[in-house]
């Protein structure tokens, strides 16, 4: 290493500490640090968060991770659509209750009020996600059959019930999917039908660029287990 | 309850772009798919235990999804710790900067394969940089990578007991920010160290010179006058070896308008040293003790 970059290293360090009274006397958590992200901090606040997290490298890692987050946040909704995004944790009647907000919108997101107009919508829907879970009818043992044929623990179709085959069928379309991207058919059909079954739990999981295709493996697995867990009552297998 | 306090946090962090920003975190973090897949079902499972107690901590002055994503990144260090158990870099990395310490993660703790990394870190350095610092890695840490590294004695990681570190416990943000402290302190001693060894070269002129490094550095600080942003563009760019471009990306500035504050940082050093009778092209020489 040379002897400037150790140098100039060093007079950061020591520009910090000599910083040392604002340094201390500010309290950075994950709130602050979310509020700093947004850009939500007056001048003064941000800059000595900013300080702070020069100083404190694991602060710093996590700054430049998240950042990334934001940037591709904004690239993934560019796209401006309509998107039904009351899905089944949030009950139907709810979502009657809830007017006009199907649009969200990215380039907007950076003003305050606007950026919150999904998030008001969602704090207003007041709702118990099991109940919800239950009223939108897809079954924990449904999701447990989706979820083993993810883990390539395969029944055979012949022992599954017409009610339960669509999504082992899911499943295995989109273990296709992982594995050779493009492969979009077989899913794209149980998807289409088990949408139109249940649509506030799966609608809005309709894809609508290569992107979201390659992901939609890992998104329906997270909310599967998530379902499973908590629909399961105590004493459930 | 306060209405501003009532999220639907389930909504929020099953959503699909929710889901995708904690993928897209994961896979920073872990590079490998596996890792990064098992790290977002550990969050989600963490997050949503005890009805979403994580984020109680919630206020108005956000949006949810942000911070929820906040704790999510500290939670996939809790998952990194309960995976790799305590491994820690050893300190000559540690000392090194950020960069390295991820460097070293990738190559010795998830064993990513060589072509991977440079994939994965190309837009973080140059490649001829990232090459180098490979092999460095490899030279001094033969064991690097191998089955049972993880579980290696304190003595083959190669930490010593100068920086206190492995006493540390990073089971907590304190115990992070101690080690943070640690690492900071570490890099003060080898710039105290590399400005002795500067004003013990052969000098041009005299002139009024610190007779010790700490003090040294202390005058240097003061005349380099660096704001905070200076101080996180430094940081970015010689702890965490970022690339201009990436420094930019983070910062809201353009690539040049990094390069040519660095340009006049690096210009106060050298005319403070000057004045010192420290000659410039020194600046340029690698340090000659072991960092």
């Amino acid at each position: 290493m040379k002897h400037e970059d150790v140098l100039l290293r060093g007079i950061t360090k020591a520009a910090c500490i000599a910083d040392v009274s604002s340094i201390e006397a500010l309290e950075v958590d994950d709130f602050v640090l979310a509020q700093y992200i947004e850009g939500r901090l007056s001048v003064e606040h941000a800059d000595l968060v900013t300080g702070y997290i020069a100083q404190y490298g694991s602060w710093r890692q996590r700054w430049v991770s998240l950042k990334s987050c934001e940037g591709m946040a904004q690239k993934q909704t560019t796209n401006k659509r309509v998107v039904q995004r009351m899905g089944a944790i949030a009950s139907a009647a709810c979502i009657l209750l809830v007017s006009g907000i199907w649009y969200l919108s990215p380039q907007d997101s950076d003003e305050y009020g606007s950026g919150l107009v999904f998030e008001e919508a969602v704090l207003s829907a007041k709702s118990d996600p099991a109940v919800s879970l239950a009223y939108q009818g897809i079954s924990s043992q449904q999701w447990r059959l989706f979820l083993s044929t993810l883990d390539a623990e395969l029944a055979a179709d012949a022992l599954l019930s017409p009610d339960d085959l669509p999504f082992a069928k899911l499943a295995r379309g989109l273990l296709l999917i992982t594995s050779e991207c493009g492969q979009t058919a077989e899913a794209e059909r149980y998807l289409s039908l088990l949408s139109q079954r249940y649509p506030n739990e799966l609608l809005k999981f309709k894809p609508t660029n290569s992107d979201e295709w390659c992901s939609l493996n890992e998104r329906l697995k997270q909310y599967a287990l998530l379902a499973v867990k908590i629909t399961t009552l105590p004493g459930d297998q | 309850m306060n209405r501003e306090n009532i999220v639907n946090w389930a909504e929020i962090i099953l959503s699909p772009a929710f889901v995708g920003q904690m993928t897209h975190l994961a896979r920073l973090r872990f590079t490998q798919e596996v890792l990064a897949e098992e790290a977002v079902t550990y969050a989600i499972d963490a997050l949503s235990d005890r009805s979403w107690v994580k984020l109680s901590g919630f206020k108005s002055g956000c949006l949810p999804s942000t911070y929820a994503l906040t704790i999510t990144s500290r939670l996939f260090e809790d998952f990194s710790r309960k995976r790799f158990g305590r491994p820690r870099p050893p300190s000559w990395v540690q000392a090194l900067g950020q960069g390295w310490v991820k460097l070293w993660r990738m190559m010795c703790l998830e064993r990513q394969w060589p072509e991977v990394i440079k994939t994965q870190l190309a837009l973080l350095f140059e490649p001829k940089v990232l090459a180098e610092m490979m092999l460095t890695i490899q030279q001094r840490l033969p064991n690097c990578g191998k089955p049972g590294f993880a579980e290696c004695s304190l003595s083959e990681l190669g930490l010593d007991d100068g920086a206190g570190i492995d006493t540390l416990n990073l089971d907590s943000s304190a115990g992070y920010h101690d080690l943070d402290t640690c690492i900071n302190q570490h890099v003060l001693e080898l710039a105290y160290q590399a400005l002795e060894e500067l004003m013990c070269a052969d000098r041009s002129g005299t002139s009024v010179c610190p007779s010790n490094g700490e003090a040294a550095l202390s005058a240097l600080t003061e005349v380099c006058t660096l704001s905070n942003e200076d101080k996180l563009l430094l940081s970015l760019t010689f702890e965490d070896g970022l690339s201009s471009r990436k420094v930019a990306e983070l910062t809201g500035q353009s690539p040049s308008q990094v390069q040519r504050r660095l340009a006049v940082i690096k210009q106060s050093l050298k005319a403070a040293l000057g004045d010192w009778g420290i000659d410039g092209a020194l600046l340029q020489q690698e340090v000659s003790y072991e960092a």
